[in-house]
């Protein structure tokens, strides 16, 4: 049987390898975004799995909102990522009115993976990059879909600093 | 809520009383199990609702806890999940409704308890009164066998000694022993079923639980189940094992022992998976099967056991009803002596035994109904077990019993005419006594 997404096309298991199948959606700004099929065992890539994907980036829009609702609560917790983001962007902000609102709804979704057979190997399904730019700083963080915990956030390995905050430091 | 410490393992023992709400916990359970393992999980922010990989909101409708409902799609689709549920309901209900009801056992506990009474005081006549509690029993008959061997002459002693000593004493120590009989088919079945309810709770409490295991809902613990009904029938068969020595009583103590070693052998325990769904699924009904087996097989041997003794009575009728012994021939003899005193003696002593003969028959009269073996027709033997079996055994002790009675107060009656026309008339004698023996002995046989 041959295996299909609707997003990703024909997916040949055999072919798979280490490169990414990558598709576009559209996001509800309108914009196009990357996104990245993931399978983590080709060979037991069964259909069930492809429609799971294609269900999630069914549902970008309102995963992305239920992500922004979670990152929302947790700008309050200094110890969490998007709180330590929140707090590093806040105390750069020379007027210091950056409200949790307006930081959570200014960060852009730079792209997403899907990764609907981690099995036990794995519980992450969906990973989110989201970008933060200010005019002094640039910073990323990942949202996590994890199997069983819901949202998970990670920073990713280096925040990348714009140009003028360089001499923050 | 109540628990009980389980002293083999410290573990916390389910309770019966809750089983149902058990089985309703593992049906949502075993749907979350089912569900999860398809990437749909509680919503994390809605816990009746799953969504794929719990957060993208492409939601199902999840069974309300006690496992009711669900299978809907909520706000987008309309594909269900309903049909699917209700199998996997379906599934959990033909391994375990059967399991709800089932009876404690208590409700035969005084019958037996009034059965055993019978099997004591009757079953030391056989045993030579080793195992007698107040030895009333064994004392007349001895008493009454002393005097008429001693001090008696006359043509009644002969077959008075055979019948209304010998074979009476045999009747009711082989009478005493079926009722050993009888008291351990009660005190199995006792014995059964609140092991069995333990059983059954356990197995649906740690299948729960390995669903929950499995759709990662909670880490209680999951055990493997150790058969606590298997040892219920093995442990009260040993009752009999005193019994007696005379043959058809040792021959039932060979259908309860046979009783005790079916069950011994009994597969013990019962392995819970936690892998997957399925085998999680197959676990409970491997457990259900093994439950109900290890039951059945007991009421097996529990219903071989009183069904081989209501043969054995009905194909030596005499050896536990006297009414059924025949008087042997004897031979003449015109010379009575009976010293009033020995005859009051023996009358006073064969008034005991019918004593005791009474109040043992009105304690066999009490029969429990079927009430204490109802349960689901899938369970053991049926509906009431081996009920119809232990009926028929405790009916025919009963009436056996009635029948001595009424046969040993013809015995009694004939002793005292004859004694009485003795000591009125002794020329007389012979032709009274004789003619009483001849009337018994149609009576007797005729019956």
């Amino acid at each position: 049987m041959t295996l299909t997404s609707r997003y990703f096309g024909i997916i040949d298991p055999s072919a798979l390898g280490d490169a990414a199948t990558t598709a576009t959606i559209n996001t509800k700004e309108n914009r196009a975004l990357d996104v990245s099929l993931l399978i983590a065992d080709p060979p037991h890539l069964r259909q069930e799995q492809l429609d799971q994907a294609d269900a999630a980036l069914d549902y970008f829009d309102q995963l992305d909102e239920r992500v922004r609702a979670t990152i929302l609560l947790e700008v309050s917790d200094p110890h969490s990522i998007p709180g330590q983001i929140y707090g590093t962007l806040s105390a750069l902000d020379p007027v210091g009115d950056l409200t949790p609102e307006e930081f959570t709804q200014s960060l852009r979704v730079s792209s997403a993976v899907v990764a609907p057979d981690g099995g036990s190997q794995s519980p992450d399904r969906v990973s989110i990059t989201f970008v933060s730019t200010t005019k002094f700083m640039t910073q990323s963080f990942m949202a996590i879909v994890r199997e069983g915990f819901g949202f998970v956030f990670v920073a990713t390995d280096e925040a990348q600093r714009s140009e003028s905050s360089l001499h923050y430091r | 809520m109540y628990l009980e410490i389980d002293t083999s393992g410290g573990w916390l023992l389910a309770n019966y009383s809750k089983i149902e709400p058990y089985i309703g916990h593992m049906k949502r359970a075993a749907i979350d199990a089912f569900m999860g393992q398809q990437g749909w999980i509680p919503d994390y922010e809605y816990d009746d609702r799953y969504a794929l990989w719990g957060v993208i909101p492409s939601w199902y409708r999840r069974p309300t806890e006690d496992g009711v409902g669900g299978g809907e799609r909520i706000a987008v689709g309309n594909d269900s999940m309903a049909p699917t549920f209700d199998n996997i309901r379906a599934r959990i209900s033909a391994a375990t409704d059967k399991w709800v009801g089932l009876p404690s056992g208590a409700g035969a506990s005084s019958v037996r308890t009034s059965v055993g009474s019978v099997a004591v005081q009757f079953g030391a006549a056989a045993s030579g009164g080793a195992a007698i509690a107040d030895g009333e029993v064994a004392k007349s008959i001895d008493t009454i066998s002393n005097t008429v061997v001693s001090n008696f002459r006359g043509s009644f002693k002969a077959p008075f000694l055979d019948k209304y000593d010998a074979q009476f004493a045999k009747v009711i120590g082989g009478t005493g022993a079926a009722a050993a009989i009888l008291q351990t088919a009660y005190a199995a079945e006792e014995a059964i079923w609140p092991a069995a309810q333990q059983d059954a709770v356990d197995i649906c409490e740690s299948v729960r639980n390995a669903f929950r295991t499995k759709a990662k809902q909670s880490s209680d613990q999951v055990r493997d189940i150790a058969l606590g009904v298997v040892a219920a029938v093995a442990g009260v068969v040993t009752i009999v094992a005193s019994a007696g020595t005379a043959a058809p009583i040792v021959t039932m103590i060979g259908f309860a022992k046979t009783a005790a070693s079916a069950v011994e052998s009994l597969n013990k325990t019962i392995d819970i998976s936690t892998d997957s769904y399925e085998s999680i699924m197959a676990s409970l009904e491997s457990a259900s099967s093994a439950l109900n087996y290890v039951i059945t097989e007991q009421e097996h041997s529990i219903r071989a056991m009183v069904s081989s003794t209501s043969a054995l009575i009905s194909f030596n009728f005499e050896a536990f009803n006297l009414d059924a012994y025949s008087l042997r021939d004897f031979s003449s003899d015109d010379t009575i002596a009976i010293e009033q005193s020995e005859a009051d003696t023996v009358l006073l002593n064969m008034n005991r035994l019918l004593a005791v003969m009474a109040s043992a028959s009105t304690a066999l009269s009490r029969q429990p109904s079927d009430d204490f073996l109802r349960r689901d027709s899938e369970v053991g033997l049926g509906r009431t077990g081996p009920y119809s079996q232990i009926i028929e055994l405790h009916d025919v002790i009963s009436r056996c019993l009635k029948s001595t009675h009424n046969e040993y107060e013809r015995g009694r009656a004939l002793l005292e005419a004859t004694a009485n026309d003795l000591f009125a008339s002794e020329d007389g004698a012979k032709a009274v006594a004789e003619a009483l023996l001849r009337e018994l002995e149609t009576m007797g046989l005729g019956s």
